[in-house]
């Protein structure tokens, strides 16, 4: 049985529906209070890996430990400490927002004196004063917060969010991230699933997942790193550049890759463990000046194409992926 | 945005109880689904009792009676028959006409205007003295299996009376011979007084005269005698009125004999008519006795006389009202658990059982509770809206009721789940409800009785709930009897074996892949 401090941990899981594998060798540990973002196409095996998480599917090779307990055969009481947030939220059109979170507040156990907490919940995914309304009468972001709230209700100490911010607008969107970090803060792991691959920035670790396989792991700026061969800095000069210019960043030890992307800029990937930004001026010597560097916003885009591939929409095994299906976020 | 969590987890997750808080959160989310849902309350329970209402108001009994035209020869005795004896049977017949006309009256019976058409034979008289029964005709075109029936007992019961009528005119023809009977009596006593004083005369000639009027009266006697015992006997007359008949004729035999061997021998006594005196006397005895008969009685000698052990008779409306109620509510609980599963799961809330802490036991509770409650209101106010509004009788212990309610709505919800658990989608799952509702309709005993049926066709009858419900409710409020126990038992079974074998079937849905 593998030892583990972590809060999930996947050790080479492979899950199979009949004769088709549709995740392989996905090797995870989230600490506990930790984001982890799963993020990949439609069909690379996001949603199947996190209902191996929450015990949803047993795994049928390789061992998945959730607060280190097999999921599959938790027991009901401690099944409490999870949270899920399903892909399609459970909700029911002729309740009302009240009710709704009220029904899940029973199902999880949560005591008859919970007034307060479910006000603090609407108020939270500020819904506080439309407790009447019916879901039927709801927005569709109006359901995704509620659908949280629900989620939230018992205090989980894993929460499990499948796709938690599609379909939600920008400002609702950050929202949501501020409040999962918050989470976090407090010592709640947090698996959230996203095709949005900007939201990798949000996260303490993320794993691309292509073709039911975990394409890349790691913290936002290891998968930067990794995407890019270093760090992007984007070198500003006083005059325009030329090839000479080029020739002299790629001699500087700790330089990867340098081409012009302006008259007067060259775009730089730098190994950060060998050389600091600050380092290239001096480096360079009188022939040119550097008015300034800066680092390059990530692509994440790019990133994600980098790392997994630009066949990562192509089909997994048994499992639609479409072309479309690769999230970015708008 | 701010943390609303509390301090602490343990501080808002019940530490006992869990089974009763989850089994409040699916009570108040079904009764507030249904609630909300007014058409739906309406087609499953308003619905339902309207139509048992305009069911029980609109219901006429009469309309069961048959428009009949009797077609026979003109002025013939059939038409004075049939006015007096329409009267009688008008709880099966309504006499429309008596007609010569066999085609007008067909073509009525084909444009519907009528139901039935009698035909007459034209010459009975002439097929009887052949010895044969005379036919009377029944034409009809019901397809109707029981208009059938009853056509066919109707025209029974109709040729029954009409020929008891005609035998009872026959016996009183009898009668009217018997009469004419007491008078030649009568006469032989006046002949007999008078041979006397001729005797006592010493008048030979005129006691002869007398003795030979004598002769021939008392022939006449035995006669008719002999004629009305035979007829009453191939009337088929009571064994009694035959008897009574067999010594009267008897008895004016060996007077008729006596006075003719006195005839013969030409000498007559004192002692002669004394004999002959005591004879005639037994002749009226017996005679008298004949003619007191009632010649109904003589063609009917038996009647019936039905008695009900039940204190009070049932409508038709009252006999259906008790199926009709347990058929509704085996139908609203059933459709209302099986939707509401099969819903669950569309919605995805099975993956929400499966992830989290409830297993399927609390979930089955959790269907059952609301479910019972909500039908036990539905039943209520049904059997509290039959029993003001309709009238319905309610006999019995209220408590039985109560008692057979619950464990039909037990075993309808039962049924319901399980009828979820092999349904693939809210379409599907109508269907099977449905079916559940045909079935308690064909086999559960609503209009057709459980014996009609046979096995293994019957063991259908004994798993479905209303069959049960329906026999507890006519028990309880009709006859005002305690229920049967077996029911309760069946009952009991059929919820234990729906019951336990959706259990298995949730579990496994729940069960981890």
């Amino acid at each position: 049985m593998m030892e583990t401090n972590a809060a999930i941990s996947f050790d080479g899981v492979g899950k199979r529906f009949d004769d088709t594998w549709v995740l392989r060798d996905i090797d995870l540990d989230v600490p506990p209070g930790t984001i982890i973002g799963m993020i990949g196409p439609s069909g690379s095996g996001k949603t199947t890996t996190v209902r191996l998480a929450n015990g949803y599917y047993r795994a049928d090779e390789g061992e998945v430990r959730l607060l280190g307990t097999d999921p599959a055969t938790m027991p009901t009481a401690q099944r409490r400490s999870i949270g899920y947030l399903p892909q399609h939220p459970v909700l029911f059109d002729e309740l009302s927002l009240w009710e709704n979170l009220n029904f899940h507040a029973s199902m999880n156990g949560v005591a008859f004196s919970r007034r307060r907490r479910l006000r603090e919940l609407l108020e939270l995914v500020e819904l506080d004063g439309q407790e009447k309304k019916l879901v039927s009468e709801s927005s569709g972001g109006m359901r995704r917060r509620l659908a949280l709230a629900a989620t939230l209700v018992h205090a989980p100490r894993v929460l499990m969010l499948d796709e938690p911010t599609a379909g939600i607008d920008p400002i609702l969107r950050r929202r949501f991230w501020d409040h999962f970090r918050q989470l976090r803060d407090d010592g709640t792991t947090l698996v959230i699933t996203t095709q949005y691959v900007t939201e990798a920035a949000h996260c303490d670790v993320v794993a691309m997942l292509a073709h039911g396989q975990t394409a890349a792991v790691g913290s936002p700026a290891e998968l930067r790193r990794q995407a890019y061969g270093g760090l992007e800095l984007d070198v500003r000069f006083e005059q325009p550049v030329d090839d000479s210019v080029v020739g002299l960043l790629l001699a500087i030890d700790g330089v990867k890759r340098a081409e012009p992307s302006d008259v007067d800029v060259v775009r730089v990937a730098i190994d950060p463990d060998v050389l600091e930004a600050s380092d290239i001026a001096p480096r360079l010597g009188d022939e040119f000046t550097v008015a300034g560097t800066a680092e390059v916003a990530t692509d994440w885009d790019d990133v994600f194409i980098e790392l997994v591939g630009a066949d990562a929409s192509d089909d997994v095994e048994g499992d639609a992926v479409t072309a479309d299906a690769v999230g970015v976020a708008p | 945005m701010r943390d609303p969590r509390p301090d602490t987890r343990r501080s808002i997750l019940a530490p006992r109880f869990g089974w009763l808080v989850q089994l409040s959160g699916f009570v108040r989310k079904e009764i507030f689904e249904i609630a909300r849902q007014p058409r739906l309350l309406l087609v499953l329970v308003v619905g339902p009792f309207l139509v048992l209402a305009l069911f029980a108001v609109g219901f006429d009994q009469q309309k069961t009676v048959l428009n009949t035209t009797f077609v026979g020869p003109p002025d013939s005795v059939y038409e004075e028959s049939v006015a007096e004896f329409t009267d009688d049977l008008g709880q099966y017949i309504n006499l429309r006409e008596y007609t010569t006309d066999l085609v007008a009256a067909q073509r009525q019976l084909d444009e519907g205007d009528l139901d039935l058409v009698v035909v007459f034979p034209t010459d009975p008289a002439e097929t009887i003295l052949s010895g044969e029964q005379a036919v009377i005709k029944v034409i009809h075109d019901k397809i109707d299996p029981i208009q059938q029936t009853t056509v066919e007992v109707s025209t029974q019961v109709a040729v029954q009376e009409l020929n008891a009528r005609i035998l009872e005119r026959v016996v009183g023809a009898t009668q009217d011979v018997l009469v004419p009977y007491e008078e030649s009596l009568d006469r032989s006593a006046a002949l007999l007084d008078e041979l006397s004083a001729a005797v006592a005369a010493g008048d030979a000639p005129e006691a002869e005269r007398l003795t030979g009027e004598l002769e021939t009266s008392t022939g006449a006697l035995a006669t008719i005698v002999d004629l009305s015992g035979e007829l009453a006997a191939k009337v088929g007359a009571s064994d009694e009125a035959q008897s009574e008949l067999n010594e009267l004729s008897g008895s004016t035999t060996e007077l008729s004999d006596a006075i003719g061997r006195l005839a013969e021998s030409g000498d007559v006594a004192e002692r002669d008519i004394e004999a002959l005196s005591e004879l005639l006397g037994v002749v009226r005895t017996s005679g008298d006795r004949v003619t007191t008969l009632d010649p109904s009685v003589v063609v009917r000698p038996f009647s019936g006389d039905t008695a009900n052990l039940q204190r009070e008779s049932v409508s038709v409306a009252d006999f259906f009202a008790p199926a009709a109620i347990a058929l509704l509510l085996q139908h609203l609980v059933l459709t209302f658990a099986a939707m509401s599963l099969v819903s669950d799961r569309a919605r995805g809330l099975f993956e929400m059982f499966r992830v989290g802490p409830i297993g399927a036991g609390r979930v089955l509770l959790g269907k059952f509770v609301p479910f019972t409650l909500i039908g036990g209101m539905a039943g209520a106010a049904l059997i509290t809206a039959v029993w003001l509004g309709l009238d319905l009788p309610f006999r019995g212990d209220p408590v039985w009721v109560v008692a057979g309610l619950l464990a039909l709505l037990i075993a309808s919800i039962g049924w319901g789940t399980l009828i979820s658990m092999v349904s693939r989608s809210d379409t599907q799952a109508v269907q099977y409800a449905l079916l559940a509702l045909l079935a308690g309709l064909f086999f559960g005993g609503f209009f057709l009785d459980l014996d009609a049926f046979r096995y293994p066709v019957k063991a259908i009858a004994w798993i479905m709930p209303v069959t049960y419900g329906t026999r507890i409710l006519r028990d309880v409020m009709l006859r005002g009897n305690d229920p049967a126990l077996i029911d309760f038992i069946g009952l009991g079974a059929t919820a234990v074996a729906v019951i336990g074998l959706s259990w298995v079937l949730l579990a496994r849905r729940l069960r981890v892949e």
